[in-house]
């Protein structure tokens, strides 16, 4: 399966990086923001770095829509998967576009409240996935897999 | 060698100007302790040696060598600290002051200090005397941490593709999106 992996720096990197025992058997790719700790994280790891910042900018946000275009069509990924932020909505809305399935994780501190991220892109989620059960109950159909720390 | 405390806001876009203004008097008080401050886009703190953001990998090596580690609630921080057997005293942003857009972080960790992997503190005066517990306790070597579910939980169900979403469906999510979700 080939994985493209969209997710900001700081603390959705370090929900995604957690999974490695999944995406370390897989073929993939990863998009994120152009900072310091996802450099140094992601050594050895293809990398695509998107326009930042991402949260409530809108010129930022259509280049992102028209990167997300020309990564997709390159990289044709299986499946996009994405544990936030913002970033993953350009993604997610196109993904099927080129033929890739699509999984959102909501971060673990998302607990009783949804993320805006997760808000935006569970319209566009083949699989959308939670770490408790009281968001489980706001997104019909979502799966909790349990914590990810 | 003199003690430290490594205190980090995090690289969050928004500042976290409480916490400095929390860690000012215990500062000031204590100029025999080194401290470390990382404050992003929110104030210094007097006293500390002062960075903007640090880079990665400088941080986790000074919050491994640190006698005490404050931290801001996000889930990232409280990770790398688990990696590190650390249990960090954290101070949860509150949606107040632009600190942060809701309570999420209060919420959080609430559940984190019931499953013992922080110090939750909600005032300064728990501030300083968490500190002041840490730098008069020897350091314990915790247990590597033991794998959380969701990890082998999300390989089993990722293994296979997904099914599509059905288009029908996906108008139904819009719907309960535009409506808001709760409703």
């Amino acid at each position: 399966m080939r994985i493209l992996i969209v997710c900001s720096s700081g603390g959705h990197l370090t929900q995604a990086l957690a999974l490695k025992e999944w995406w370390g058997r897989h073929e993939r790719s990863w998009v994120t923001l152009p900072t310091e700790d996802a450099r140094s994280r992601l050594v050895g790891e293809r990398v695509v770095e998107a326009h930042y910042p991402t949260v409530r900018n809108l010129p930022n946000l259509a280049r992102n829509f028209a990167l997300a275009r020309r990564v997709l069509r390159a990289e044709r990924p299986d499946l996009v998967f994405s544990t936030g932020a913002a970033i993953a909505l350009p993604f997610f809305a196109q993904a099927r576009f080129v033929g890739a399935r699509t999984a959102f994780l909501e971060p673990v501190d998302r607990i009783t409240s949804a993320s805006l991220s997760g808000r935006l892109v569970y319209p566009f989620s083949d699989s959308f996935l939670v770490q408790w059960d009281a968001l489980a109950a706001m997104y019909p159909g979502s799966e909790n897999i349990g914590v990810v720390l | 060698m003199r003690p430290s405390v490594v205190v980090s806001a995090g690289t969050y876009h928004l500042p976290f100007n409480r916490l400095t203004e929390w860690m000012e008097p215990w500062t000031e008080a204590h100029p025999e302790v080194h401290v470390v401050m990382q404050h992003g886009p929110g104030k210094p703190l007097g006293g500390a040696e002062n960075h903007d953001v640090l880079p990665y990998a400088q941080l986790l090596t000074l919050c491994s060598a640190a006698d005490a580690v404050v931290l801001q609630g996000g889930a990232g921080g409280v990770m790398d600290m688990r990696a590190l057997r650390r249990i960090p005293i954290v101070v949860p942003r509150i949606p107040v002051d632009d600190e942060v857009v809701d309570d999420h972080q209060l919420i959080f960790t609430e559940r984190a200090a019931e499953l013992g992997i922080i110090h939750r503190v909600l005032t300064r005066e728990q501030l300083w005397s968490a500190i002041d517990a840490e730098l008069a306790s020897a350091r314990e070597s915790q247990d590597a941490p033991t794998p959380t579910p969701g990890v082998a939980n999300l390989a089993a169900l990722l293994e296979q593709l997904p099914k599509p979403l059905g288009r029908g469906e996906r108008v139904r999510r819009l719907a309960r999106v535009a409506r808001g979700l709760g409703s």
